[in-house]
């Protein structure tokens, strides 16, 4: 699929969660952690099941994009995007049915660990190395005896209530599906998501800088807001083009793109802490209200810019990296 | 707006590296025989004709342009190539900089014939030196407010008035001069014309405008009465202001809006080797070189999309913007990572790069447009203006 098929196919995933999703329907959905009609939508468009697993990064990054963009309460990116091709994968079977849930973790070591979407998963996916080899394990999410919580989107991120459980099934996976490249996966799928959010929290402050008055004129002709408003035009973009490069290193593999992804999910979460102030400081008090939208946005930035690497935790991997490979090295790898 | 984001091209890639590959040797070998010492913000204070030269007769001036007028029909992105590495090894390139960055480009966009023949392949080779006369005292930001003015005179024009932050106008050549040559009906942006002086030029005076350390790069000219040929107008009475703007994009968006700083990120990364493993330094230089990777696809982007019709003047203005406080920031974080006493005397050169960059900061965010200004273009471009 080239770039054109990509946007086309973003547009057509819009369009439909534009029909379903509304701001009161994803606010009233966080009771479930599901939003039932939005989640029928991208299942009808063939978007889950072994169709999804067979989509590109690229394709299922403009899928996320879209979701982010919707605010869409939907487990995609880590039934779809990351189980269902962690499953694919390791050679395991999946009913196109049902939600995956995907963990970085052992399944002998769940004490105090989360689950994202693990209440409305059939079976969790654990991640994990040991003995210097790479294990996928097949964990029925009954078994993991979960208790609802949530990230600060409002997104399900179940608590474990034992200390370990049995597999069903247990696969040894190749390097292409170590860890270490589904926490890469699930960075890119986060920053993909991301930046959907950004660009709507950008547009709803635009258009609210434009349409607010205060001492007689629209905020957006006070030139500190202008001031704020391209700055945050800036974040969106320097987010937006690093994202690019890191999908496009992508396809050369996940370890020979690996310092692309890292500076991505870092330069990712820097833009969201910049917009997400700015948008909230051009709104004033109405920005942080149930009743106003963007809230929506906000939280799933502050969520997202969390799961599978924070801006410190990548950019020690990369600065790691670098420092290993020295002034000169460094220099060679980012230009390659 | 768009998203401006190197674009791929494999067939382009593979150029590149071969290009890329007989830089680094180039460079690689200047350096083991003295050619330069590396420092910060080359492309300012690294004045060196023999070094310019070099360059122009390995084909690495005016790329882009046409070979009929000493340029090689070299892609945006193989240009970008060589300016990149030039920047990243600190190499003196501030003889030829503003000359290749846009006088060059200007003169082959608007120039005549005679005008394109006879500046244009010196600049490729090396051996002209431009200084572009465009600010003035009272008149920063809002350029288009110049005072200078050019009186007609029998075939031709003579220019009173003073110009200032004229970089290397004590080693220039030819200098670039925007003046006003009529009132512009009361429209201040028409009016304005520009004149191409031959060096050196009766009735002008060159004075240095001394940076806080000291240096001299920058200048004040003071014309008296200087007499320009109607030959050496360029794009005819009137076209200044479209001359001025018309390469905003690309002096804008290059790399070096964010790598005047970028041999101090280098000399930290030797550091930290040197160093036994520390968390706080991964993670600031791995944040640092995020954002650089950053800037690079974003300018790539930009040249890109210059190259396919485009004129992304606002996209500029956010790499600008983003860029030149990535620079200042390069210093802030080396600074804070290591002990040490940034010095310009200094035998350590991590704390002699840190000495220029924390010197020059200042000027990161106000030459070439101050990032007030910029924020004004990003705004106007979001429709807010």
């Amino acid at each position: 699929m080239d770039d054109a098929q990509t946007g086309m196919l973003a547009d057509s995933v819009a369009r439909a969660l534009g029909d379903v999703v509304t701001a009161r329907g994803t606010v009233e959905a966080e009771a479930q952690g599901l939003d039932a009609k939005a989640w029928k939508t991208l299942r009808e468009l063939g978007l889950a099941g072994a169709d999804a697993a067979a989509m590109s990064l690229e394709e299922q990054a403009a899928v996320l994009e879209a979701i982010g963009y919707a605010a869409a309460l939907v487990p995609y990116a880590d039934s779809e995007a990351m189980a269902r091709w962690l499953a694919h994968g390791a050679g395991l079977a999946t009913d196109p049915d049902e939600v995956l849930a995907i963990a970085l973790a052992s399944p002998q070591a769940l004490s105090g660990r989360r689950i994202a979407w693990g209440r409305h998963s059939t079976r969790t996916l654990f991640s994990y190395e040991e003995g210097g080899r790479n294990w996928v394990a097949v964990v029925p999410s009954a078994d993991l005896l979960l208790a609802n919580g949530a990230n600060l989107a409002g997104e399900p991120l179940d608590k474990c209530g034992g200390d370990r459980a049995q597999p069903t099934e247990v696969r040894e996976v190749v390097d292409d599906f170590s860890p270490a490249a589904v926490s890469q996966r699930g960075a890119l799928c986060r920053g993909a998501a991301m930046l959907g959010a950004a660009r709507k929290a950008q547009e709803l402050t635009l258009q609210y800088a434009a349409e607010r008055k205060q001492f007689g004129k629209p905020l957006a002709q006070f030139q500190v807001i202008q001031s704020y408003l391209a700055q945050m035009a800036g974040e969106l973009s320097a987010a937006a083009a690093m994202f690019a490069t890191a999908l496009r290193a992508a396809r050369g593999g996940a370890r020979a793109s690996r310092a692309e992804a890292a500076a991505a999910k870092v330069r990712i979460g820097q833009a969201a802490h910049t917009i997400t102030a700015l948008a909230h400081q051009v709104h004033g008090a109405i920005g942080f209200t149930e009743e106003y939208s963007l809230q929506l946005w906000t939280r799933r930035l502050w969520a997202w810019r969390e799961e599978f690497g924070n801006e410190t935790d990548w950019a020690r991997e990369l600065g790691a990296a670098m420092i290993a490979l020295g002034p000169d090295a460094y220099w060679e790898r980012v230009t390659r | 707006m768009k998203i401006p984001c190197a674009p791929a091209d494999d067939r382009l890639d593979a150029t590149c590296k071969a290009l890329r590959a007989q830089v680094r040797e180039f460079l690689r070998n200047e350096l083991s025989i003295g050619g330069f010492a590396p420092q910060c913000d080359s492309w300012l204070r690294g004045f060196d004709r023999a070094f310019t030269r070099k360059l122009g007769a390995r084909g690495w001036l005016g790329m882009t342009w046409p070979r009929r007028y000493g340029g090689q029909e070299r892609s945006q992105r193989e240009r970008y190539v060589v300016i990149e590495e030039l920047l990243a090894a600190g190499a003196p390139v501030a003889g030829h900089w503003v000359a290749e960055r846009q006088v060059g480009p200007s003169i082959l966009r608007h120039g005549t014939e005679e005008q394109k023949q006879g500046l244009v392949p010196p600049i490729a080779r090396g051996e002209s030196i431009f200084g572009a006369c465009y600010s003035e005292p009272d008149v920063g930001s809002d350029l288009a407010s110049v005072k200078a003015r050019a009186v007609r005179i029998d075939g031709g024009w003579k220019i009173t008035g003073t110009k200032v932050w004229t970089s290397q106008g004590h080693n220039a050549d030819h200098l670039f001069v925007l003046c006003r040559t009529s009132d512009g009906a009361g429209v201040k942006h028409r009016g304005l014309s520009m004149l191409i002086v031959a060096m050196p030029a009766k009735g002008l005076a060159v004075r240095p405008i001394r940076l806080l350390t000291g240096e001299h790069h920058f200048n004040e000219m003071v014309f008296d009465g200087v007499e320009v040929p109607d030959s050496m107008v360029l794009g005819g009475e009137g076209e200044g202001w479209n001359i001025v703007t018309g390469d905003l994009a690309s002096e804008r968006s290059g790399p070096e809006r964010f790598m005047s700083t970028l041999p101090l990120l280098g000399e930290m990364i030797r550091k930290a080797r040197a160093t036994p493993a520390d968390a706080r330094a991964e993670i600031v230089i791995g944040e640092l070189v995020s954002r650089f990777w950053t800037l690079r696809s974003m300018s790539i982007g930009v040249a890109a999309l210059m190259e396919q019709g485009h004129q992304p003047g606002v996209e500029a203005a956010l790499v600008k913007d983003l860029g030149t406080r990535f620079e200042g920031d390069v210093a802030q974080a080396a600074r804070l990572l290591y002990p040490m006493v940034p010095s310009l005397d200094s035998d350590e050169r991590f704390e002699n790069f840190a000495a220029q960059a924390i010197l020059h900061t200042p000027a990161y965010t106000l030459r070439g447009g101050t990032n007030e200004v910029l924020r004004g273009i990003i705004a106007r471009g979001l429709g807010l203006r």
